[in-house]
């Protein structure tokens, strides 16, 4: 009885002290409400028209004609709750009054703050239940706890839910973030949870007082992203979408936006095929991959489709990048979007911001010593140069002697040049980058100038770009605004390597490095001439005559300047509350020019110094716009039904006029323009294309979780054949968000599950612009002295032609676990680009060596997958993210009979073969079985026609006793198995480290060089292990190296499956260390970084880059290693400054 | 919702009024398909075109890499310091180890046929062009001309090769197997006594277009492959009686201001200057050197292109003592340094020259050298066939149908202009050796060796002699594989392309 009595005065002292608390809290909170300021805003006067909208559509409004904010959980409203109110002129107070007491909420105001709260009545009578059916806590000694909620900044945090757990008893914390509960006992837990912050749990304790910072919620899930032709709610995104926030690559000391992706998204691959400064980057989403008409995405810059490079874009302007990889997300984009389409979105200032932000990165770069040839120094050159005329005198009858040069290496003490060094400068990168964002007064305007300057690794190389984007919108009023965006950019590029007149093969086969590095390294750039004046070639006994590759590089002048405007103006019109009509114009400018010079100083390996001097200078110049309407209709209807539709029409026109001049027949090398020169030749043209497209879609939900989209665009195109000329790309996907069924809700460690599957069609149509059209060129003959005009085909025109399709499907599933702190998304694709643009390699018997034409068909499929989990979340926060990507293809169908591409050649330069059956591009040549040892193994063995005792013998897979080229196969395949990114971020107080991985498993790679790095006439330099070669049966060498005999060294340079290398690697991309300082006046955030790109590459690699790639990810044709510009590893100090 | 209707109405209209316009892009900077082989000038552009593929099909490396380094006129300057693939296809072009992936028997295969093509092309439009019946018959004589240039060219190095005679419009056209020796030579001749019968008389001076008189020659050359020595000497007869005749001095046959001239049947027109007319087949025959300048006037660097084409001494030493066509035909740089980087004192007469102790010497194709003022940009033509092959041809066919003594009265005033007495060879036999020898000398480094060897049964003898012979010159040297020389039967022609075997499925030649 008495434990009894106890009970009764238990409930009653709680009901008491409950009641009490909350008429307290609320009366604090109302005659808070009530002071000044907040009154000022209660008596503002307002004009509301809504009918059966959305409540947080109409506080939308509020906000806007009133300057409050609301604050509210969504317990108290849900955000689809719909209301209806026709008020004009009327305070606050009384719309709020008459929107709100309906739906029994109340409302404080809290600066300028509108918090939200349930009515209490609810609590009272859980209250009581709570007591009733806990008998226990009456004896227990009451306890009270008061505390307070703040923000992640320490502000205070009303109107946050602070319910006892395991029961709905509860209460809001007040203006000042403050409240008082009542609890049973020590082992109570509280849980803390207010809209757009993390819950927390926390268990009472011995406590009484209990201070508490909430995290925001990580938005993910909420998140807006940028779709084709406008934005979506990440959670009702049914195609496969990735978005990166380029906030987070801000740190990495590079150029290229395209540099900071690497690692960060499922499905794309992105190699860094050279270093050079401002190039070098290859993407391919999905494995996409085509034969004529290209692999690269479709970049869109805020809505528009740009033409031309995008490394001019400074990746500092970037706000965030959407990859469309699914078959519906890309498919609205027609005509061009089959290898998938990377939406790029530029920064736009926050409402009610003014901020100002500075960054500046100081950065030195150097090439690393890994995967560098390990060539001979001069004693071994001169040692084995010895050996090779030994073996011409006692095999070949040579009677010459060797040369005096090579007669005494042992003794040689001249210098040893390291040719690949030579070529090398110190590099180093630094940017500045100011923005100004302000959005005030119905005006927003984000600026920000750039500029960006990079010297390369190579001598005589470096890159500078100054760039500027003004992104401005004005609201002429609530329903009209428009905008004018406008970038120019300024960049000039030096690159000796590349200079077409200097070296036709550019970075690539026979290149300056390539062909550098073997240069007898009994050679000095500094070697000089009897004048005191230095070489610009050399020469030696029995040796390839040389150019001086130093002053070659130092003095070829290859400049390249563009001047690019990118920029649009648009005008958008909301009208019908559901209607939103936007019309834009898009402009993409660039002139660009190249200036060559090559003097006669300047040799080539095939031309060598002193020649004429030969100069150019070529103009780029094109425009392309594009014209775009399109009209929104977005409504509710009958509360769960969600309906957008989209239709819209565009034109696009793009045309290019190119000028060049040639100079040759210098007199000298004082005057480099081309008026100097005797001989100039011209040449000039144009090129245009247009595109004109419909296209509508159309998003419906049920209830926000039966997702549903289709999508139709229609293209027509210049560059099909006047008979093929329209196109249709449909798309269809659907989604379903399983956790938000009923039956889900007892899975309680998954927040958050859901299914989507899209299908579409996509196009690809780079096919050239005229390809339709049989070409007629310009072919002129003498007749009786005179030049006379003639005409011949160069191509066979096919007015059937028409863009590739790639039709897709997608199936994927977004996971939530542990309320959203591990996200997984998991994808399957399966897609067929078929119709292809295919250059159909034909009998030259018909005076041509192929036909464009529609044929053949490709199959793709993979599996994407990819994890985001915050693994600490306390002072010191661990997150990471991590991808992996595996991407497979099959060749279904080739051209006529089934021709397949390549693998015609027996060099490198044509080592990749297509064949159907087969994964496309794959490496095609013999398989090395090390040499003929003696007599008797030769005799034995199957021979190729140049083959002797001491060579090299490949298998004969054929087993007809002759090796020919009927004995090649595959010999490995230069896509890698998977793909994979991992990316993790640390911060602790003030500090934060982030590294990011990225690495390629399976991928293998032809290491070209050795075709000359192993050439055994005694030319070039060599290997080092090349002196292991075969001398004489007794002395057979290591027996991977074949023997000098003249008539039998150009076979073993024939592809075979030796020098096809695992490139499987692992790179840290980036790692960056940063501090934040501490606040000081004005400055908003000041932080300190140190950032290493390309810090390290693990790999079993023999060449310095893994991602090398002669062709960049072309499917085709990738994946050797020609010793292309090297990649530095980049180590620079930032500054970031926000006032 | 109407403003909507108006919008949508208003996009309908936009689109369908302006699409086709919008979308209409011809190239602007060059001609297509399309608008062309429609009218008289655009045909007469179109055979010009296909004169220009005489100078890839047949004044090409190729021809000279198989009609005269194959022989045993030429060899090369052995560059040990460039081993490029191309350099040694050559070599083995030379050294008779040549495979189906070489580029330069490629070359000579893709060429043809690109002059096939446009050739084909005039043919297949020109009926539907509506010309008159004049116009027609000049385009159609001398396209069907070229063609039998082309094919004849084909079926001599390669055999039976597949006839297109009929432009490819689509890839369905394109795939044709091989045909039959005696079925090319049908369609050559055909189109040949089709040309003969459209095509005008020579007129002089002449300006390098196909005559009568050219396609009767080549006729002539067909029926001396084909043995038909009758209806040669029928050809050559009217060949004869078209008012060609021998220039007085052989060396100035060459010379730039007789290009086209009455000797001159028909050759390839080159034009110097920065026109892209210009020809430079002489510079790959100049000696590999730091400087040329004593050659051509201009300095410059021949360290790489140079060395090939390489007269022999044995080739030098067949010369009849007193003939004139040696010096015109060669000379021998003298000079000191290694390979590549010579450095050229004297030009010296090939007449019983012997290299000095201490100097480096190589002898060089010196009748197509003229002055020229720019690096690689001469002048010169190249013959294909002269007055003096309508000559010797006809004394071939004479001596093969036994009618040795009137065969001498058109050998002899080709002696005669060489400075070289008439000849008395009575038999058959000898007579034929004669103007074999003959024909060797006149034409010289005129890519006509190989196929005169070939077609005269004389190949397999005459070129294993010519192996042992190099490979004792240039023993100790090194660079002469031992497998290599060895001339059989099946070496008499050339591997079909590689590609064209994988491609259009074609049957290889035997031994390939």
């Amino acid at each position: 009885m008495k434990k009894n009595a106890t009970r009764q005065f238990g409930i009653k002292l709680m009901r008491f002290s409950l009641t009490q608390g909350l008429v307290m809290v609320l009366m604090m909170g109302v005659s808070y409400a009530h002071t000044s300021t907040a009154q000022k805003y209660l008596e503002r006067r307002l004009t509301l028209e809504a009918q059966d909208k959305q409540i947080k559509k109409v506080f939308e409004e509020i906000e806007k004609a009133t300057e409050v904010r609301f604050v509210y959980s969504s317990q108290v409203i849900g955000s689809s709750q719909r209301v209806s109110i026709h008020e004009n002129n009327t305070t606050l107070s009384a719309v709020l009054d008459q929107l709100l007491t309906p739906l029994k909420v109340k409302f404080e105001l809290v600066g300028r703050k509108v918090v939200l709260s349930a009515n209490v009545i609810q609590n009272k009578l859980e209250v009581q239940n709570l007591a009733e059916n806990n008998g226990e806590s009456i004896v227990s000694p009451k306890k009270v706890i008061t505390g307070k909620v703040t923000d992640e900044k320490g502000l205070p945090l009303p109107g946050v839910n602070v319910i006892l757990k395991g029961t709905q008893k509860g209460i809001t914390t007040n203006a000042d973030g403050n409240y008082t509960i009542e609890v049973p006992d020590d082992n109570s837990s509280l849980i803390f949870s207010f809209v757009g912050y993390k819950s927390k749990e926390i268990l009472v304790g011995s406590r009484n007082e209990i201070l508490l910072s909430l995290l925001p919620e990580d938005k993910a899930l909420e998140e807006i992203v940028v779709v084709g032709y406008g934005t979506q709610k990440q959670r009702e995104v049914t195609g496969s979408i990735a978005t990166i926030q380029a906030g987070q690559l801000e740190d990495q000391p590079v150029g290229q936006f395209a540099q900071k992706l690497q690692g960060r998204v499922a499905g794309v691959q992105i190699n860094q095929t050279s270093g050079a400064p401002g190039a070098g980057i290859s993407i391919r989403i999905r494995g996409a991959a085509s034969i004529n008409a290209g692999n690269s995405p479709l970049y869109v810059v805020d809505g528009f489709p740009i033409v031309g490079g995008i490394n001019n874009i400074n990746p500092n302007e970037i706000e965030s990048f959407s990859i469309l990889k699914g078959a519906s997300a890309a498919a609205l984009y027609g005509s061009r979007a089959a290898n998938g389409v990377v939406l790029i979105t530029t920064k736009q200032a926050k409402p009610g911001k003014t901020s100002i932000q500075f960054s500046a990165t100081y950065g030195v770069a150097k090439v690393p010593q890994r995967g560098r040839a390990k060539l001979m120094n001069a004693k071994e050159f001169l040692q084995d140069r010895k050996s090779i005329f030994e073996d011409k005198i006692k095999y070949e009858g040579y009677t010459g002697g060797i040369p005096e040069l090579y007669q005494n290496p042992e003794a040689y003490t001249g210098k040893s040049t390291d040719w690949y060094e030579e070529l090398l400068q110190p590099a180093g990168q630094n940017s500045y980058n100011l923005s100004l964002l302000s959005n005030k007064d119905n005006f927003s305007t984000a600026t920000t100038l750039g500029y960006y300057k990079e010297k390369g690794s190579v001598i005589n190389s470096d890159f500078q770009r100054f760039s500027l984007r003004s992104n401005n919108e004005y609201k002429v009023n609530k329903a009209i605004k428009v905008g004018i965006n406008i970038a120019p950019t300024f960049q000039v590029a030096n690159n000796p390597m590349t200079s077409a007149l200097n070296n036709p093969t550019g970075d690539g086969f026979y290149g300056v490095i390539y062909s550098a590095i073997i240069t007898p390294p009994i050679f000095s750039p500094d070697d000089t001439n009897p004048d005191g004046t230095r070489k610009v070639s050399f020469s030696g006994p029995g040796l390839f005559t040389f150019p001086n590759w130093k002053r070659s590089l130092e003095e070829t002048t290859n400049k390249t300047s563009s001047t690019r405007l990118l920029s649009s103006a648009y005008v958008q019109a909301e009208f019908l509350n559901d209607f939103r009509f936007k019309s834009s114009v898009s402009i993409d400018l660039q002139s660009q020019k190249q200036r060559v010079f090559s003097p006669s100083t300047v040799g080539t390996i095939f031309a060598n110094a002193p020649k004429l001097a030969t100069g150019a200078y070529a103009t780029t110049d094109y425009t392309s716009w594009l014209t775009e309407n399109t009209l929104n209709y977005n409504k509710t209807i009958a509360k769960d039904h969600f309906v957008e539709v989209l239709v819209g029409y565009s034109a696009q026109l793009f045309r290019q006029e190119y000028n060049s001049l040639t100079g040759t027949g210098f007199p000298d090398d004082a005057v480099s323009w081309i008026d100097a020169a005797a001989i100039r030749n011209g040449s000039s043209n144009s090129t245009e294309w247009s595109l004109l497209s419909m296209y509508s879609r159309l998003n419906y939900n049920f209830k926000g979780k039966y997702l549903l989209a289709a999508s139709i665009r229609r293209d027509g195109s210049s560059r099909f054949g006047s008979d093929n000329r329209w196109g249709t790309f449909p798309s269809i996907s659907a989604g379903w968000i399983i956790s938000d069924e009923a039956f889900a809700q007892s899975w309680r460690k998954l927040s958050y599950l859901k299914l989507r599957s899209e299908f579409g069609d996509a196009g690809n149509f780079n096919i050239g612009n005229y390809s339709q059209f049989g070409n007629i060129n310009s072919t002129n003959y003498v007749f009786g002295g005179s030049l006379v005009q003639g005409r011949s085909p160069s191509s066979i025109g096919n007015t059937q032609l028409t863009w590739e399709t790639t039709r897709g499907m997608d199936v994927g599933l977004d996971i939530g676990l542990f309320n959203d702190r591990i996200a997984l998304t998991l994808d399957y694709y399966d897609k067929r680009t078929k119709n292809m643009l295919y250059q159909v390699d034909i009998p030259n018997g018909a005076g041509f060596s192929n036909i464009q034409d529609n044929i053949g068909e490709f199959h793709f499929w993979g599996y994407e997958f990819g994890a985001t989990t915050k693994n600490l979340v306390g002072n010191l926060k661990w997150s990471s993210d991590f991808n992996i990507s595996v991407n497979r293809n099959n060749v279904i169908k080739l051209g006529t009979n089934n021709t397949p591409i390549g693998g015609l050649g027996e060099y490198s330069s044509d080592i990749w073969k297509t064949e159907v059956g087969h994964p496309m591009g794959q490496f095609y040549g013999f398989v090395f079985d090390g040499i003929y040892k003696n007599q008797a193994e030769f005799d034995a063995g199957p021979k190729h026609s140049t083959s002797q005792v001491g060579t090299m013998r490949m298998k004969d897979l054929n087993g007809d006793g002759v090796i020919n080229s009927l004995d090649r196969t595959y010999i490995g395949n230069p896509s890698p198995k998977f793909l994979f990114g991992i990316n993790n971020s640390f911060s602790y107080k003030n500090f934060d480290l982030n590294l990011v991985f990225s690495g390629a498993y399976g991928n293998k790679m032809y290491y070209s060089l050795a075709e000359w790095s192993e050439t055994l006439e005694g030319i070039f330099n060599v290997e080092t292990y090349m002196k292991d070669r075969w001398r004489s049966p007794e002395n057979p060498g290591a027996g991977m190296v074949g023997r000098s005999l003249s008539g039998t060294t150009a076979f073993p340079r024939t592809n075979q499956d030796r020098l096809v290398k695992d490139a499987s690697y692992l790179t840290l991309k980036n790692v960056t260390f940063g501090y934040t300082l501490p606040k000081i006046r004005s400055v908003a955030k000041a932080r300190i970084f140190l950032s290493v790109q390309q810090a390290f590459i693990l790999t079993k690699y023999k060449g310095a880059n893994p991602e090398a790639s002669l062709n960049g990810l072309s499917g085709l044709r990738e994946g050797v290693d020609v010793s292309p510009y090297p990649i530095p590893r980049t180590v620079a100090l930032g500054l970031n400054f926000n006032f | 919702m109407k403003r909507t209707l108006y919008i949508l109405a208003f996009t309908a209209v936009f689109l369908t009024s302006c699409s086709d316009e919008f979308l209409n892009r011809v190239p602007e900077s060059s001609v297509t398909s399309g608008n062309f082989y429609k009218t008289e000038a655009q045909f007469d552009q179109a055979l010009v075109g296909a004169y220009a593929s005489v100078r890839a099909a047949k004044g090409s490396i190729a021809s000279w890499t198989m009609g005269e380094m194959r022989s045993d006129n030429t060899h090369l300057e052995f560059n040990n310091t460039n081993r490029g693939g191309q350099y040694v296809e050559r070599e083995d072009t030379d050294f008779f180890i040549d495979r189906n992936v070489s580029n330069t028997v490629a070359d000579k295969y893709n060429t043809a046929y690109l002059g096939i093509g446009r050739v084909n092309n005039i043919l297949d439009f020109v009926t539907p062009a509506g010309l008159s019946q004049q116009v027609s018959d000049r385009l159609v004589g001398q396209a069907k001309f070229l063609r039998a240039l082309f094919y004849f060219d084909l079926v001599r190095y390669f055999g039976g090769v597949p006839l297109y005679v009929k432009a490819v419009q689509g890839a369905k056209d394109a795939y044709i197997p091989r045909s039959t020796v005696d079925e090319v030579y049908k369609v050559i001749v055909d189109d040949l006594k089709d040309a003969i019968a459209k095509l005008p008389a020579p007129t002089f001076p002449q300006n390098g277009r196909a005559t009568q008189g050219a396609a009767r020659m080549l006729l002539a050359d067909v029926y001396l492959v084909k043995k038909d020595f009758a209806s040669a000497e029928t050809e050559l007869k009217s060949v004869l009686q078209m008012g060609y005749q021998l220039l007085p001095d052989y060396a100035s046959v060459f010379a730039l201001g007789n290009k086209n001239s009455r000797e001159s049947i028909f050759e390839i027109q080159y034009q110097q200057g920065n026109q892209g007319q210009n020809s430079d087949f002489v510079y790959p025959f100049l000696p590999l050197a730091s400087d040329v300048k004593i050659l051509t006037g201009i300095a410059s660097q021949n360290r790489q292109g140079g060395g090939w084409n390489t007269p022999t001494f044995e080739m030098i030493g067949t010369y009849e003592t007193g003939d004139k066509r040696l010096e015109a035909s060669i000379a021998v740089a003298e000079g000191t340094g290694v390979v590549g980087d010579m450095f050229i004192e004297a030009v010296k007469t090939p007449v019983g020259y012997k290299v000095p102790a201490g100097k480096r010497a190589y002898p060089f194709i010196k009748k197509y050298l003229h002055p020229h003022s720019l690096e690689q940009n001469t002048d010169d033509n190249f013959p294909i066939y002269r007055y003096s092959d309508a000559l010797l041809s006809m004394a071939e066919a004479l001596n093969e149908q036994n009618k040795s003594a009137e065969a001498l009265t058109y050998l002899n005033p080709v002696r005669v202009r060489a400075g070289l007495s008439t000849t008395t060879a009575v038999s058959q036999a000898a007579l034929r050796e004669v103007i074999l020898h003959e024909r060797r000398v006149e034409f010289a480094f005129e890519n006509k060796r190989w196929l005169d060897l070939v077609r005269t049964g004389n190949a397999i003898d005459v070129m294993t002699k010519n192996g042992a012979y190099i490979k004792a010159v240039h023993a100790g040297e090194s660079y002469i594989p031992s497998t290599s020389y060895t001339v059989t039967q099946q070496k008499l022609l050339f591997p079909i392309p590689n590609r064209e075997i994988l491609i259009g499925n074609l049957t290889q030649n035997p031994g390939y």
